[in-house]
């Protein structure tokens, strides 16, 4: 089917002469996330600067469901013209390797620009008993498979980093996926379930003191929480995030692709812009596409490695 | 109260912005024409219109959809004054006393008085739905899965026993609805279910194609012979024929009142809705005033049911947005159309978009306002309107009906999920089994599923936690009461409300 | 009634039977976990017994009462010629654009009633897809091709 979509594609569609006047025409990014959302908001906030440099409509498109497979697979079906855009987190990484029967690969898309990459924070409901992650950790593992994490959804960045450092420290927990982090942050309030590794985006109610936050899987500390430690120093070599990219349909021509990676770093390095990934805590360190690519490459070794742990399942 | 007063300012400012009055007024007046027209009830015109949506701002499109949804209540009424057909099948209780009015000559009174009336209804509505959605959002914290859980139960369970012919059938309605629902992805595992290797399916089946196959197009089969049999509305009228009585409006005002209070309560519960809440009014006035009366033309049978009717549709959005459940099938479309225009409902919805929340309910006020200013100059049009023979008029709605899908979902593979889907409808119908609670099943299906499997990883397994929290005792406990009711009814061999059984096609 | 068969015990015989397969086909290819850790045909499963249930009762009812339901006729004319009109759209509209599909489908869907001329129904036809394309190209801008299928 895909086959034949594609074969009528080539045929309408004269790949050259797209890629001299790219755009010429309204441009669709797609965000396989509800609007509000935090891939939502870089998206929106990058929307004018690109806006300004194509000089053409830029209609953002939420297409939430199935973690991000839904709107991914709309654009890896998409004419490879680069007039349809994915932007998305993690999902679609982690997906390639949890649901191998969905129609849907990764190697339909190409990666294009790395907005950058977060880090996930482990918080805590409010009335937990413990503060230390070293004293959580040591709970864990005496009770094994008690410990109730929730996630966004299976194979979101929360679920993979919990299973990451259940894997780094060998213990069991009980993973309690949820449609979204907002309904999962809800409960870890609620005090329903016991915690989440959340993204960065769950400062503000760290802040107000709704959760409370252990530590936080990135290099450095956190800008806007200076109290809550790394992993590492703790002792635990745990880093990790998601990453926000930008992708295309895989036959997308290279000069689009190219024009794609201009326009994307052009808008993301806007001082204001720049500033607002920088408070969130997002690593957007300058990379090129073939940088892109490879850490796309490393990321799912590391997913192969939890599945033959046996701590992913692919469905 | 002051911080309601002062959201409701903001509200305001929101739903007077020039784009969103006019959408309003879009909105409106489109439903007030679909309501008229016999066969296109709410769901249908929802869907029809919902394509449009598409391009415009959040906020402006939820505008839009409320003035077509109460705006479709407001016209349904029309066509059951004057034809004894409801528009609408919520408004089949204005057929009672409204067409006996029209045939002593009063149908200008009885337009007029509807209208008055729907406005009274939507507006205590309106300040019911201001007052309790703060409170419930702020309590959500106390609804986790176990209450989620029950209080779908609860809904699924009130719309299969209180609205529809036989319990029976109801709940056989609400458990395919849900099995339909579960096609798909699984959202736990991503595990295709019941997709039978069908791309189409993948997505799970579609909503709009679902509503339209199954309101749409068997209300279209069936109304090719059943609006022909009616015949045409006959009548001239003239704005002095409109206005009632000083006797009329004195004996209006009490049942307006009751009327919206029962209106209210009726819609926020969910799984109830505008139909049952007429019928509820209905049956007390008659209790109330002189029983042999009515039917022969009471005002008081026109005003109080349709106060209860439009004070429903608007509280029907407290669940809906406060908790991201939808009470009612058109509130589940509504709920479907949030989520394809990217707004996750829940208590959420009230903190970090309080714009779209409060301008939402402002805008209703405003849309009432203006299907009040709008309805009485304009009863004529309606009326020349319903002149149009249903022959001439049912390839057109199936057109629109097609053309929709197609433009939804841009794939002509949901064309003919579309056909088998009406013809499914139809055999449903001819079976005599209502579809309304099929759609609600439908949408709470997959939620409900992820609930009952949260409470027990979470509980480990004990079934207890589904009745740990007074909130979750109250509501299967009224699930199971009313089941027992039903039974008790149904095997009592007492024959049920029978048009009542026959309308609850929407509500 | 009239014959052991009738249209009640029919639909009780149909919702069991739909039921009972939906039970067994869910519980046979999705995994049904265990209470603690339930798979994604747990919950099918258990609405699909339910559903059994059900379909038992509507069977029993249907045996107990034995009530004449109020017999709506099957109105085959408008089921068959609008669900035909429906076909022929989804089989023209991926050649010929949803200008003739349109054109197709109100002919077709013109012959569920009877009380017009065939000319007028090309009439009307004709009226409802200038409407289609007027609302949904000139209004609404819909980019679906009108005629053929290229972007017209």
């Amino acid at each position: 089917m895909k086959a034949i979509f594609a074969a009528l594609a080539a045929c309408f569609v004269s790949s050259a002469a797209l890629a001299e006047d790219f755009p010429s025409r309204q441009v669709t990014i797609v965000v396989p996330y509800s609007a509000g959302g935090v891939t939502d908001t870089y998206v929106r906030k990058l929307q004018p600067e690109l806006q300004k440099r194509w000089g053409q409509t830029i209609i953002v498109e939420n297409k939430p469901g199935s973690g991000s497979l839904l709107g991914a697979m709309d654009v890896a079906s998409a004419d490879p013209d680069g007039y349809t855009i994915l932007v998305t987190a993690y999902g679609v990484i982690s997906n390639e390797v949890l649901m191998p029967e969905a129609p849907f690969e990764l190697s339909d898309l190409s990666p294009v620009y790395m907005l950058g990459r977060g880090s996930n924070m482990l918080i805590m409901r409010p009335d937990y008993p413990m503060d230390g992650i070293e004293e959580i950790t040591a709970w864990a593992k005496e009770h094994p498979g008690e410990l109730k994490l929730a996630s966004s959804g299976v194979g979101a960045s929360p679920h993979i980093a919990a299973e990451l450092w259940a894997s780094k420290v060998g213990v069991d927990y009980l993973h309690i996926p949820y449609q979204g982090s907002a309904p999962s942050r809800l409960d870890v309030m609620a005090g329903r379930v016991d915690g989440m590794m959340d993204g960065v985006s769950s400062v503000s109610y760290v802040r107000s003191g709704d959760i409370k936050a252990i530590a936080i899987a990135a290099e450095e500390r956190h800008p806007s929480l200076p109290d809550v430690p790394t992993f590492r120093e703790a002792g635990i070599d745990f880093v990790f995030g998601t990453i926000f990219g930008v992708y295309v349909a895989k036959d997308t021509p290279q000069a689009v692709q190219d024009e794609i990676y201009a326009a994307f770093d052009e808008a993301a390095n806007v001082p204001e812009v720049h500033e607002m990934f920088v408070t969130q805590g997002l690593d957007a360190t300058h990379r090129t596409q073939a940088e892109f690519k490879e850490i796309v490459a490393q990321e799912l070794v590391q997913l192969e490695g939890l599945v033959e742990e046996g701590r992913l399942t692919p469905q | 109260m002051d911080s309601i007063l002062s959201n409701a300012l903001m509200g305001l400012e929101v739903a007077l912005m020039p784009t969103n009055l006019w959408f309003c007024f879009l909105g409106v007046f489109l439903g007030t024409i679909l309501g008229v027209i016999p066969g296109i009830g709410v769901l249908v015109a929802i869907s029809l219109l919902f394509p449009i949506t598409f391009h415009i701002e959040p906020v402006a499109a939820l505008v839009m959809l409320g003035g077509i949804y109460y705006g479709t209540t407001y016209g349904g009424s029309t066509s059951s004054i004057l034809l004894n057909v409801p528009g609408t099948p919520s408004s089949a209780v204005a057929c009672l006393d409204g067409y006996p009015m029209a045939q002593k000559g009063r149908a200008g009174t009885a337009l007029f008085m509807t209208t008055v009336a729907s406005f009274f209804g939507g507006t205590v509505g309106i300040i019911a739905l201001m007052g309790f959605s703060p409170m419930i959002a702020a309590s959500a914290l106390k609804f986790g899965s176990a209450e989620y859980f029950g209080l779908m139960v609860l809904g699924l369970v009130a719309a299969s026993t209180i609205a529809s012919g036989s319990m029976f059938k109801g709940i056989a309605m609400v458990l395919i609805g849900i099995l339909m629902g579960l096609v798909g992805s699984d959202v736990y595992t991503g595990t295709l279910r019941f997709t039978f290797g069908q791309m189409a399916l993948f997505e799970g089946i579609s909503i709009i194609a679902l509503a339209m196959g199954i309101f749409g197009v068997s209300e279209v089969i069936t109304s090719i012979r059943s609006v022909k049999r009616a015949g045409n509305a006959d009548h001239d009228i003239t704005f002095r024929a409109m206005l009632p009585t000083r006797a009329e409006m004195r004996a209006s005002w009490m049942p307006m009142i009751r009327g919206s209070a029962i209106g209210s309560f009726f819609g926020a519960l969910p799984g109830t809705g505008g139909l049952i809440a007429s019928y509820m009014s209905y049956a007390t006035e008659k209790r109330i005033g002189r029983a042999e009366e009515f039917g022969k033309g009471a005002i008081q049978g026109v005003t109080g049911p349709e106060s209860a009717n439009n004070a429903a549709d608007q509280t029907a959005f407290i669940p809906t947005l406060t908790l991201g459940i939808p009470g009612s099938p058109t509130m589940a479309i509504i709920l479907g159309v949030l989520i394809i225009h990217g707004i996750e409902p829940g208590p959420m919805v009230l903190v970090n978009q309080p714009d779209l929340f409060w301008g939402l309910v402002m805008s209703f006020w405003v849309g009432n306002l203006m299907l009040l200013v709008l309805n009485i100059p304009m009863v004529g049009l309606w009326v020349r309107l319903l002149k149009i023979p249903f022959h001439l008029m049912y390839p057109a709605i199936l057109m629109f009906i097609v053309m929709g899908v197609l433009t939804t979902y841009n794939n002509v593979i949901q064309v003919w999920v579309l056909l088998l889907l009406g013809a499914f409808g139809y055999v449903l119908r001819y079976l005599g089994f209502q579809a309304a609670p099929l759609i609600l099943g439908f949408v709470l299906g997959p939620m409900m599923e992820e609930h009952f499997r949260r409470t027990l990883m979470l509980s480990g397994g004990d079934f207890g936690a589904f009745f740990d929290s007074a909130i979750s005792q109250v509501c299967l406990g009224s699930a199971v009461a009313l089941v027992l009711y039903g039974l008790y009814v149904s095997f009592s061999g007492r024959a049920r409300r029978g048009k009542a059984g026959e309308a609850v096609n929407e509500g | 009634m009239k014959s052991l068969l009738n249209r009640e015990t029919a639909t009780g015989l149909l919702v069991t039977g739909f039921g009972l397969s939906t039970t067994l086909y869910a519980q046979s290819h999705y995994k049904l976990g265990t209470f603690r850790t339930p798979g994604p045909g747990l919950f099918p499963t258990l609405v699909a017994s339910a559903l059994t249930v059900i379909g038992a009762c509507l069977l029993i009812q249907s045996l107990v009462q034995r009530q004449a339901a109020e017999a709506t006729e099957f109105e085959y004319r408008p089921f068959l010629m609008v669900l035909l009109s429906i076909a022929a759209f989804a089989v023209i509209f991926p050649y010929a654009g949803y200008g003739p599909g349109v054109f197709a489908l109100a002919v077709i869907a013109g012959f569920a009633d009877t009380q017009l001329k065939f000319v007028h129904k090309l009439a009307l036809a004709a009226v409802v897809t200038v409407i289609a394309v007027g609302l949904f190209r000139g209004i609404l801008g819909v980019r679906l091709p009108i005629l053929g299928m290229g972007g017209f």
